[in-house]
């Protein structure tokens, strides 16, 4: 019964879109899910959402497959307990809009309630103060991306095995496609509403202190760091420049 | 001025004069000097050797106490003394850490102007902004500048009682993710985000989110323990990713660091030095830091971080190990990498090939078994791709001891160490003249330094001399036997063999009562030294009736006695073993044999020299998770 927020949220969003020019497909993947959400989702086929059930048990499978069946430009996540910021798809799309590299979009703030009140601010990755070493420890941006649907393609989420200590698809995917380049970004001005509930699946992850996937992040990051240019004032002066300042 | 200097005393004239005493500073590092209304130069020359107060930023009052026993024993003020005495006797002095005024200048948090204005007050009274706010505007909850808001710390953080709140902030806040400012932005996206949401569902309707908003956590993902600051710290000084890391518990003199060194030096060999990192883990004690082959890098994690935990530690451990993804990972003796094994091995072996090195049983000091082998190798063992020895003794034994099954026991490899090179220029024994006995080694019960001073108290024919440190009682005992007999020589500590004056001995004594196979028995059979040592451990594995003399009964001195008599009465014999020696060391102490079975072996997979065509594949176990398989793209 908590996705019908939800998806109330979700409708609430599409409508302050479509209002802005913008043409949303809503693609449901109901993976393993109970009778009831299936109920609730139903209510709501006035919206022709196009409703795919699944059987991964696993969420980076059904992201994984979400992605190869959207037809849209840009693709948006929204789990079932968690609310949109109602101006979130519009802000969103219009960031995206403004860049021509591989970013993907977070929203600035999450607002965190039902058995956490607290509120979660996102990094921007290209602030100066942003801290690479960091992201091995925390998590630095929830599962609520938005981006170009070509970048999730190119980019699968690594799937979760609980029981050999790996938890937390998102994360392993945002440290996985920032090693490939991929930026992550905050939509200024935007915020999503986090639903914390008493069991989740995140607290199971937690439990068995998962990790995320082996991935290159950090090696990659030591690579980029290797090949960076050095600081101008350390570069070595170009000979024609330097005949000029001679 | 003048008239004034004339009528001081001349101690604070002298003090004065130095320039070492500043008035300003001193004010601003001591604000209560001012409050109270009391004379700084006074207030310093009666309290500041009691509460170890700095004059100025020049001179650090409790460090000239700490250095000087001099300065400590006199009782005069440490300013005082220097300036009389320790000036003189070139006494070293060094600059005083930062008061609390000069951390909130290197803050940038304090701004002189917005603070006059702010607080016309201050302006109208000529009272310098920052002295102003260190005697009473800190106290009185006034803020420093635009970014840091005094009444909203103080009111968020109601544990923040009595003590500057910038400085609380600068010290410790800053670090704990606490805000110096109401975030009003973020407060006003949720507010703007859940206004447009909130009639959608109960949790979010039926009470007001933001009732007390002060009080709600604002949050980022950053992390800010002791130990992230580490683990960013060093991750700031690596520059390239390596191949190996191999982690110690230090690098000291002792054999384990050798046989390390070795690794590390095979490691650099094969990849270059730019591909090993030697993480040094639970002492920041880097005394044989001359092992590493030039261009290694080494980290300390207690010189990164000095007060890191064990358990933050081993959390560092995985982190290392998971961020860099090295091929490979040695553990030499590092109790925090075998309980990250221990802890998180299962996912570690996904990460890299996980190795070890065991060398011989240990004992504590109440005589429990409580080596590695014994305290990690049955938990570890499923996730090691495989565990070097220097001995195959110990291998059996342990195989025995613990029931090690078949698919397990081929993980565990015996890996003879490479014996050194060394220039020999042995100086003959000359007719009658007494055997020349050399004993080295560490002075603790497991060497039993009481036999040797048994074995050298129960005869008269030979020449003792004795190398090591360790128990400041058997160094006095060993020391009194050599003031008392003549021909008992200890000499005390030495660095390391090579520097040892083996050309001048013709015996190597070994009286260890447990030990895997000891690299100074490598070390004396390559400089040419007959070897009398007891058969414990995997000694045998090297000394036998054919390379030296294995004393059975190991802890019974006669029998040491007997066999040093035998050498004595037979030069052409001793001989004969030297060269048996010389032939196996050259058959299986060598380095090309070292590298080959660190490369190939373990069989299933592979050694630790082995590296995969594909730097960062996947290591991936086989269904019984105990034997890691390389993945090459």
């Amino acid at each position: 019964m908590l996705a019908k927020s939800s998806i109330a949220s979700l409708v609430r969003s599409i409508a302050h879109a479509e209002q802005s020019g913008f043409a949303v497909e809503v693609l449901v993947i109901l993976d393993r899910s109970e009778t009831v959400t299936r109920q609730v989702i139903s209510d709501h086929s006035s919206y022709q959402f196009r409703i795919v059930e699944t059987d991964f048990g696993d969420p980076a499978r059904a992201r994984n497959y979400a992605i190869s069946q959207a037809k849209g430009k840009y693709v948006a996540f929204l789990d079932a307990d968690d609310l949109w910021g109602v101006n979130w798809l519009t802000q969103a799309t219009l960031a995206a809009q403004s860049r021509h590299d591989a970013v993907i979009w977070h929203p600035e703030v999450c607002v965190y309630f039902g058995s956490a009140h607290h509120i979660f601010v996102h990094l921007d990755m290209e602030e100066p103060d942003f801290c690479p070493s960091g992201l091995m420890i925390e998590n630095y941006w929830t599962a609520l991306s938005f981006g170009a649907r070509e970048v999730y393609l190119q980019n699968s989420y690594p799937e979760t095995d609980l029981k050999a200590g790996f938890g937390y698809e998102d994360w392993a995917w945002n440290m996985l496609t920032i090693s490939r380049g991929v930026k992550h970004k905050i939509v200024s001005g935007t915020g999503h509403a986090i639903r914390r509930r008493e069991q989740s699946v995140s607290r199971d992850t937690l439990s068995v202190q998962a990790v995320p996937r082996p991935n290159p992040y950090l090696v990659a990051y030591l690579q980029s760091k290797q090949n960076r240019p050095p600081p101008i004032s350390e570069a070595p002066l170009d000979m024609e420049l330097a005949d000029d300042l001679s | 001025m003048i008239r004034l200097l004339k009528s001081m005393s001349f101690t604070r004239r002298r003090i004065f004069a130095s320039g070492l005493f500043d008035v300003d500073w001193y004010k601003l590092a001591h604000p209560y000097v001012v409050r109270d209304k009391i004379d700084p130069l006074t207030h310093f020359l009666k309290h500041g050797r009691r509460l170890r107060l700095a004059p100025s930023r020049l001179f650090d009052a409790g460090r000239y106490l700490d250095d000087s026993a001099l300065a400590s024993r006199s009782r005069l003020n440490p300013l005082v003394h220097y300036l009389a005495y320790g000036k003189k006797l070139n006494i070293p002095i060094h600059q005083a850490p930062a008061s609390g005024a000069d951390r909130i200048l290197e803050s940038g948090l304090f701004d002189s102007n917005w603070y006059l204005r702010e607080n016309p007050d201050v302006l109208a009274n000529g009272y310098p902004p920052l002295l102003h706010y260190m005697v009473h505007g800190a106290l009185e909850g006034r803020s420093p500048g635009p970014d840091f808001d005094a009444k909203w710390y103080l009111h968020r953080y109601p544990d923040i009682v009595g003590i500057n709140p910038l400085l609380h902030y600068i010290d410790f806040g800053q670090e704990e993710g606490r805000t110096a400012v109401r975030p009003e932005r973020v407060f006003s996206i949720a507010r703007e985000t859940i206004a447009g949401i909130e009639d959608l569902d109960p949790d979010l309707y039926a009470t007001d989110y933001f009732d007390d908003i002060d009080h709600i956590d604002v949050v980022d993902g950053r992390p800010r323990t002791r130990m992230a600051r580490a683990f960013e710290k060093l991750i700031a000084t690596i520059d390239t990713p390596p191949k190996a890391i191999v982690f110690l518990p230090w690098l000291v003199h002792g054999g384990a660091d050798l046989v390390a060194a070795h690794a590390i030096r095979a490691m650099s060999d094969k990849h270059g030095s730019e591909s090993v990192v030697a993480v040094i883990c639970d002492h920041d004690r880097l005394e044989a830091i001359h092992l590493l082959p030039k261009g290694v890098k080494h980290l300390s994690l207690l010189q990164i971080e000095p007060n890191l935990s064990h358990v933050e530690r081993i959390e560092l451990i995985d982190l290392i190990i998971r961020g860099l993804r090295p091929s490979t990972v040695l553990n030499v003796n590092s109790r925090s990498c075998w309980d990250a094994i221990k802890r998180y091995g299962n996912r570690l072996q996904n990460f890299t090939r996980l190795y070890a090195m065991l060398f011989c049983p240990d004992f504590s000091v109440s005589g429990r078994r409580s080596g590695y082998a014994d305290l990690y190798l049955r938990q570890c063992l499923p996730f090691l791709a495989g565990v070097y020895f220097d001995n195959s003794s110990y291998i059996d034994q342990l195989t025995q001891q613990f029931s090690v099954p078949a698919e397990l026991q081929s993980k565990l490899v015996t890996l003879y160490q490479p014996a050194p090179n060394v220039a020999r220029n042995n100086t003959s024994r000359h007719g009658n003249s007494r055997l020349r006995v050399m004993w080295a080694g560490r002075l603790m019960p497991q060497k039993n330094v009481d036999l040797l001073m048994r074995i050298a108290e129960q005869t008269q024919q030979f020449e003792f001399h004795i190398w090591g440190r360790g128990s400041h009682a058997l160094e006095l005992q060993l020391s009194d036997l050599s003031r008392r007999i003549p021909y008992i020589h200890f000499h005390g500590p030495f660095e390391r063999f090579e520097a040892l004056p083996t050309s001048n001995y013709d015996v190597l004594l070994y009286t260890s009562l447990w030990d895997g196979l000891p690299n100074v028995l490598l070390e004396a059979a390559a400089a040419g030294l007959t070897i009398v040592a007891s058969n414990v451990g995997g000694i045998s594995e090297l000394i036998d009736g054919s390379t030296g003399w294995l004393v059975n009964i190991s802890d019974e001195a006669s029998h040491y006695i007997d066999a040093l008599s035998e050498i004595a009465m037979h030069p052409a014999e001793a001989q004969r073993r030297i060269d048996a020696m010389d032939e196996r060391l050259a058959a299986r102490h060598n380095w090309e044999r070292y590298q080959r079975v660190l490369t190939q072996e373990p069989t299933v997979s592979k050694g630790f020299l082995y590296v995969s065509t594909n730097d960062y594949g996947d290591f991936k176990c086989s269904p019984g998770g105990n034997a890691c398989q390389i993945v090459d793209s």
